[in-house]
């Protein structure tokens, strides 16, 4: 069994430690400052909801834009259009996430490695393309721009902090969800699915019903969180919002944070999302687009050097070396 | 009107057929997942272009440099990736994602982002009845047969050809038998990646080109490879002048904005209905022999 | 585990420490008075750098002219760049200029939406957001204050290629009520709003549109628009287009055999030194609609006529190629906010000095390079943008309409078969 399950303390402990260092970014009241923070903690959100469904199931979704995407057009029209309350448009968009997540689970669950991967860019894309062509309802592909109507009822804030606030919730909520769920009897099924799925079938487990209901809790987790950040930047369009290329930086960073553990993607995200920007804000602006060639050379490093992601390899190390000093005091 | 949509879209798929080869004989041999084909299709372009703005070299004439090139780029692929070759194809997905953000923005950086495109050689086209056939498109789709026809022979006539088509079968089986796995990965990885670059080339005649161009090749090559059935070259071919005859056959008939869209539903219905691709069970064997 | 989590807290530290590096460093050196700071942002990597990195060169070398000329009152121009490729990465940038660079003013951008996005905080901080190309119509719709667009809206984009290729209908002797109409344009948001323009426009005119087609830009083969175009048998197309699919929609024209009486292109679909470069003589006769990118000097104020000529050498050394539309919209965009704006508001502290002396502005069309005046409605919008009809002659472009910028004649109106170009 992978090293989550042995650590189950270590994961409140490290998890509870991580949000208590984000929090204090509250105290900021610099606006860049928290836009970095925000940023990072929504790529934090997104991939520890991508990892609940690939990391602990091995499945690789390249279309988790594609959910986000979806609540983010449900919970913008209901409040555009129908002046519903954003707190109530999240619940909605995560619903349809969720519903969305059940047409796929049934339809590509079974297709394996890349083919999932593919079907899940494919999907993204065709809802893209819907949202371009059903202009009357979604706007097209100029997209909706959200007023900028600050209070509490509209999830729109003059400040960044209650924002910020909101998004630590949710990351929070969502690492109480991981965690929950990697000492349920899900949790271990889904390990067990990833490790072999024929032996876990032999053994009597519902491969494809354990894979749905991760899956599920992972787009609803997905859709809230894209809803969010849709009430913060107050624009989306087809291309922002069913973006392959969101789907694949949730998967990169919790990957290279450690796919698998309830704390890679939290790692992943920290460290990756805010180099992303001062890579940009470094490069950008003198040569074009070669912040993307460094971060790129980043990215294969560690995927060839460090495949079990930083968490994987760290935690491999550290049971090693608790081994030692166990086999040394002769204790168990 | 129907018989010149058909013409057009075979024209276009007979190019589409290079990159889908290439990718599914990598695919075949190496069990390798590259996501970064169509930026290989991009490099190819650039090649063809930088060919021609140094020794005012068509893509007709430029074509062994932008092969030698092209085995360059595959060895880099190779080099990049083989660590990863029987290995989860999670990594190697994610290994060429960010091999295509390297070589986007590497091109960018050298190149600057406009359009790069070389004059036409012949610009005219040729009428056969009430269908019109462009010159240019013709004779890249001649080219494309013509490289595709020496392909297939190669697999099938020759002792690597055969030996690729042995590993693509059963890899584990291939290497108890004593065949140089380790020596054929990089070889498939060159004809593939070279047949990417040629497409690209060809492409050149047609098309401008720019440093995102890639991502839009990448994903019809795996939508072509996947309708044809893994590892079946055969089914990559024709899947790849189905998907060009698709495209503008429903760009007439359904709107040209909805064209990706019916693609990969089909894309999504073969994976999900018959994951064995579209042409498999109708007598054709796996890399036929 | 504890050294894991020591681990995490370091790591933790240090990306504090760096934001925390980045916001106080500048803050230190922004003082008043020496340097007038502009945030540029523009997409300079992703999709849209083509035209992203041109519109950059205009701004830059526009800011950089004023400062050898000795800069506003004294004091120098400093650009502060930011690359924006996305809507998030506008969100990002736009705070970093305003709260660790603070700048007053900032001014952009290729793409509407992070137009949009970047407009909306400008406005909320109280900061200038001067706008050069984004076209889609809402970003003046929204009662921002110090939003203003110096560039054309999509809707009135389309009412003037309308009115156009009206003129163009009668000089052919077409009657406008009877002739038709067919329009394709890709389906991203610069397609979408000139199509709503155009078809706004005939609707009122009276004039039959027989086809509205939008189609996806990324397209590799056009051949079922233009087939669509031919089955349609209309007396004018009007197409816009980037510049991939517009190159392959003139190639498709003549391998299909297809030429409509006029076909008026719009957008850097037709306008761009590619398309003349790989169209070559297939290119000649083609129209495209855009603000001109051949402006007359003669015509122009003689100050300004060596201003344009100084930035049309630099932007040649800079970028190697003459400057497209964008480059000249952003050149003269920033041009008017350096001299006119800023300068008669004496700074960029005073944002309400800044917004009257935009308001105030009252400059005659004509009077930049693009054909452009300035005169901002009450919603930040400039109502003396206009757009002119260039024409490939002879490998290059030239302006053809309207009169006052026009440095050539029409040819080829109506167009003739393909054989007999």
């Amino acid at each position: 069994m992978r090293s989550f399950l042995s650590h189950k303390k270590s994961d409140y402990f490290i998890c509870a430690a991580v949000m208590l260092l984000l929090s204090l970014g509250l105290l900021s009241s610099n606006k860049y400052t928290l836009d970095i923070l925000i940023t990072t903690v929504y790529f934090c959100t997104i991939a520890s909801a991508w990892n609940i469904m690939c990391g602990y199931t091995g499945q690789l979704s390249l279309g988790h834009g594609a959910f986000l995407g979806l609540a983010q057009y449900t919970s913008t029209l209901l409040y555009t259009k129908m002046d519903i309350s954003p707190w109530l448009g999240m619940l909605a968009g995560g619903l349809t996430a969720m519903l969305l997540a059940l047409l796929v689970g049934v339809l590509a669950l079974r297709l394996k490695g890349p083919f999932f991967a593919l079907a899940t860019i494919a999907l993204t894309t065709i809802l893209e393309i819907f949202a371009v062509k059903f202009d009357g309802i979604t706007g097209g592909s100029v997209g909706i721009t959200i007023p900028y109507n600050p209070s509490l009822g509209n999830m729109i804030f003059k400040d960044y902090q209650p924002t910020y606030f909101l998004f630590l919730c949710l990351l929070a909520l969502v690492l109480l969800t991981t965690i929950y769920i990697s000492r349920s009897r899900l949790g271990s099924n889904l390990v067990a699915i990833r490790e072999n799925d024929l032996t876990a079938a032999s053994l009597g487990i519902n491969v494809f019903r354990n894979q749905l209901y991760a899956l599920m809790i992972s787009s609803f987790f997905t859709g809230v969180v894209g809803t969010l950040y849709a009430q913060y930047v107050l624009f989306i369009d087809p291309a922002g919002s069913f973006s392959v290329i969101v789907s694949e930086k949730a998967a990169l960073i919790s990957i290279i944070g450690g796919a698998g553990t309830v704390f890679g993607p939290l790692i992943g995200g920290i460290l990756l999302a805010p180099t992303e920007i001062f890579l940009r804000t470094w490069l950008g602006s003198t040569y074009q687009g070669a912040y993307l060639i460094v971060y790129g050379v980043v990215l294969i490093f560690v995927i060839l050097t460090i495949p079990n992601g930083i968490a994987g390899t760290v935690s491999a190390y550290i049971r090693k070396c608790n081994c030692k000093t166990e086999q040394a005091s002769g204790d168990d | 009107m129907l018989l010149q949509l058909i013409v057009s879209g075979l024209l276009l798929g007979g190019i589409y057929a290079l990159l889908s080869l290439g990718l599914s004989l990598i695919f075949g041999v190496s069990k390798f997942t590259n996501f970064a084909h169509g930026d290989f299709v991009m490099v190819g372009m650039y090649m063809a272009f930088v060919s021609y703005g140094m020794f005012t070299l068509t893509p007709y004439f430029s074509w062994p440099l932008v092969m030698l090139g092209g085995v360059g780029f595959a060895l880099l692929l190779y080099l990049v990736a083989r660590s990863t070759i029987e290995k989860s194809g999670l990594n190697q997905i994610l290994v060429t994602l960010g091999l295509s953000m390297v070589l986007q923005n590497t091109v960018l950086l050298f190149f600057k982002s406009d359009y790069k495109s070389i004059p036409a050689t012949f610009g005219s086209s040729i009428k056969l009845g009430t269908v019109f056939i462009s010159t240019e498109m013709l004779i890249a789709f001649v080219i494309a047969v013509v490289i595709t026809g020496g392909f297939f022979f190669f697999i099938k006539y020759t002792d690597t050809g055969r030996a690729l088509r042995a590993v693509s079968d059963d890899r584990a089986a291939s290497k108890l038998m004593g065949l140089p796995v380790n020596l054929l990965d990089p070889i498939a990885f060159c004809l593939g990646i070279v047949l990417a670059c040629l497409a690209g080339a060809l492409l050149m005649t047609v098309y401008p080109t720019t440093p995102t161009i890639g991502s839009g090749y990448n994903l019809i090559a795996w939508v072509t490879v996947v309708l044809g059935g893994l590892g079946y070259l055969q089914g990559a071919l024709f899947s790849a002048l189905l998907i060009g005859i698709c495209e503008t056959v429903s760009g007439f008939y359904l709107g040209a904005d909805l064209r990706q869209a019916v693609y990969y539903v089909l894309f999504i219905l073969v994976l999900v209905f018959r994951p064995q691709g579209l042409f498999a069970g109708l007598g054709m064997k796996k890399v036929k022999r | 585990m504890k050294k894991l989590s020591w681990f995490l807290i370091l790591m933790l530290a240090s990306v504090t420490v760096l934001s925390g590096c980045s916001s106080s460093t500048p803050a230190n050196t922004a003082k008043p008075a020496e340097v007038i700071k502009i945030g540029v942002i523009q997409p300079r990597s992703g999709p849209l750098a083509v035209s992203g990195e041109d519109s950059y060169w205009g701004t830059k070398i526009a800011i950089d002219m004023v400062n050898e000329a000795g800069g506003i009152k004294g004091k120098k121009i400093e650009a502060v760049v930011a690359d924006v490729p996305n809507a998030g990465a506008a969100q990002n940038e736009v705070n970093r200029l305003i709260q660790n660079e603070k700048v007053k003013v900032i001014t952009g951008i290729y793409g509407s939406a992070m137009a949009e996005v970047a407009a909306g905080i400008c406005n909320r901080n109280e900061v200038l957001y001067w706008e050069h190309i984004s076209v889609t119509d809402r970003l003046t719709k929204q009662g921002y204050k110090s939003v203003f667009r110096m560039h054309i809206n999509g809707s009135l984009f389309g009412e003037q290629a309308a009115q156009i290729a009206e003129s163009y209908a009668k000089k052919i002797g077409l009657d406008p009520t009877k002739a038709t109409v067919a329009v394709v344009s890709e389906n991203g948001d610069f397609g979408k709003s000139i199509a709503a323009g155009v078809d706004a426009y005939t609707k009122k005119a009276g004039t039959k549109i027989v086809l509205n087609e939008l189609y996806d830009s990324k397209t590799t083969d056009t051949s079922p628009i233009v087939l669509k175009l031919k089955a349609s048998n209309a007396d004018i197309v009007i197409a816009t287009s980037y510049i991939n699919d517009g190159i392959d929609i003139t190639k498709k024209s003549k391998v299909l055999d297809y030429s409509p009486k006029i076909f008026l292109g719009i957008g850097s679909g037709y306008g761009l030194a590619a398309y003349g470069k790989s169209l070559e003589k297939d290119a000649e006769g083609m129209i495209d609609l855009d603000p001109t990118s051949t402006p007359v000097l003669k015509n122009l104020d003689p100050n300004m006529a060596k201003a344009v000529e100084e930035f049309q050498k630099r932007f040649k050394a800079a970028r190697g190629y003459d400057s497209p539309t964008v480059g000249y919209l952003a050149w003269q965009a920033t041009w008017v906010l350096l001299n006119n704006v800023i300068a008669t508001a004496g700074g960029t502290d005073n944002l309400a000095a800044m917004i009257k002396a935009a308001k105030e502005l009252d400059i005659k069309v004509g009077s930049l390079p693009t054909g452009a005046g300035v005169k901002f409605d009450e919603s930040g919008q400039n109502t003396r943008a206009v757009i002119s009809a260039m024409q490939w002659q002879k490998g290059k472009l030239v302006t053809i309409y309207p009169d006052y910028l026009a440095n050539a004649q029409g040819i080829m109106i109506p167009l003739p078969a393909w054989n007999k170009r």
